[in-house]
């Protein structure tokens, strides 16, 4: 106290660097207390335009290069046998109408209906990426990546194989 | 004999004054600060306090029946409201008033019979207290959805392992296969709402 009372007593101009010190002090306490709550609670969390209704930021679609020529000419079946099976399981289409697969694929497929929520039937899922990767001669990898406006892209993972006629067909769905 | 101290050379008693007297004002401030940001928000129940994506995407009355809910059977309410979204949109989706052709109704999409089992007969709560037991009711469909979940899906309690929670969320839907990505949903979902 008595050490207060003397720094109180001295003339303002001697007590202007430890007010400007504490000015410092206690606005930049107040922006570190503050700044946080003027921005999102967590920036690295997405905005609420990434979660239902609206699309999801996506990653274009792509003709990757690293297609080898011999499995380039799999991707039209990858495709349309993704697109029929989306139709699968977002509950527009049976598993007879899944193109491009084996017949063991569609039974298991058949077997296996998956339920579908009412709030899945309403999404309209797209394929965002479709990469292909040679295996074999006559197999090929498969990964497409899908976005149904939810939170997040996820991927399909298949194996195509080539049969005598030189047409390809989805043999495998990978299984985690 | 003066009383007084001899006058601090060079003022540091007064320095130390005065940070102690800044310390003081942002300890003030900061208790300032969470109470003003915590005014409006709903009661945190059963899980993390709702954050703004949280806030955006659930329809109030829900959100606060997912914390009741999570509160009272000690169940993450992110997680349960992610259940939540991915069966019906927070009861917005069309349809979820009929039974469907699998035996499931209603906003958490529950079993009354058929290939759906009858989860809201061996878990059903009177969520809102009305004396009757119906799956279409957002308050007894989340509370029978909550309890089932712990008492016969595996879901751990608050503060269990994401891996728990995600294999929860493959009993819920009833399968955890590679044909449809549920479980992940969920899953980045509920982090989404602050899991």
């Amino acid at each position: 106290m008595i050490a207060l009372r003397e720094w109180l007593r001295r003339p303002i101009a001697e007590q202007r660097w430890l007010l400007a010190a504490l000015v410092f002090v206690v606005g930049f306490g107040a922006l570190v207390l503050v700044a946080p709550r003027l921005v999102d609670d967590d920036p690295a969390r997405p905005t609420p335009t990434e979660i239902g209704s609206a699309p999801s930021p996506v990653i274009e679609a792509t003709e990757p290069q690293s297609d080898s020529a011999e499995g380039a000419d799999a991707r039209p079946t990858a495709r349309r046998f993704v697109n029929s099976y989306l139709a699968f399981i977002y509950g527009r289409a049976e598993a007879e109408d899944i193109a491009g697969v084996t017949a063991a694929v569609r039974r298991e497929l058949a077997a296996s209906r998956p339920r579908v929520p009412p709030a899945l039937r309403q999404r309209r899922p797209r394929i965002v990426d479709l990469r292909l990767t040679q295996q074999t001669r006559d197999a090929v990898l498969a990964t497409a990546s899908v976005d149904d406006g939810d939170v997040a892209v996820y991927p399909i993972v298949f194996t195509l194989d080539r049969r005598r006629s030189g047409a390809w067909v989805v043999s495998r769905l990978a299984n985690d | 004999m003066s009383t007084l101290a001899p006058p601090v050379p060079g003022g540091k008693a007064g320095i130390g004054l005065g940070l102690a007297a800044a310390l003081a004002t942002i300890v003030v401030l900061g208790i300032l600060a969470a109470i003003v940001g915590n005014v409006g928000r709903p009661p945190a129940g059963g899980g993390p306090t709702p954050n703004a994506q949280a806030r955006t995407d659930i329809p109030a009355d829900y959100l606060r029946l997912y914390q009741a809910a999570g509160e009272k059977f000690n169940l993450d309410w992110a997680f349960l409201a992610s259940i939540g979204a991915q069966e019906s949109n927070h009861g917005r989706s069309p349809g979820i008033a009929d039974v469907n052709s699998s035996g499931c109704v209603g906003p958490m999409q529950l079993g009354v019979g058929g290939a759906c089992g009858d989860y809201f007969g061996r878990n059903k709560q009177d969520g809102n207290g009305d004396g009757r037991l119906d799956p279409r009711d957002p308050a007894d469909a989340i509370f029978t959805a909550a309890r089932g979940l712990r008492r016969e899906k595996g879901a751990p309690p608050i503060g269990g392992s994401e891996e728990q929670y995600r294999r929860a969320a493959c009993n819920y839907y009833g399968a955890c296969t590679y044909l449809v990505p549920y479980a992940d949903q969920v899953i980045a979902r509920a982090k989404a709402y602050g899991f």
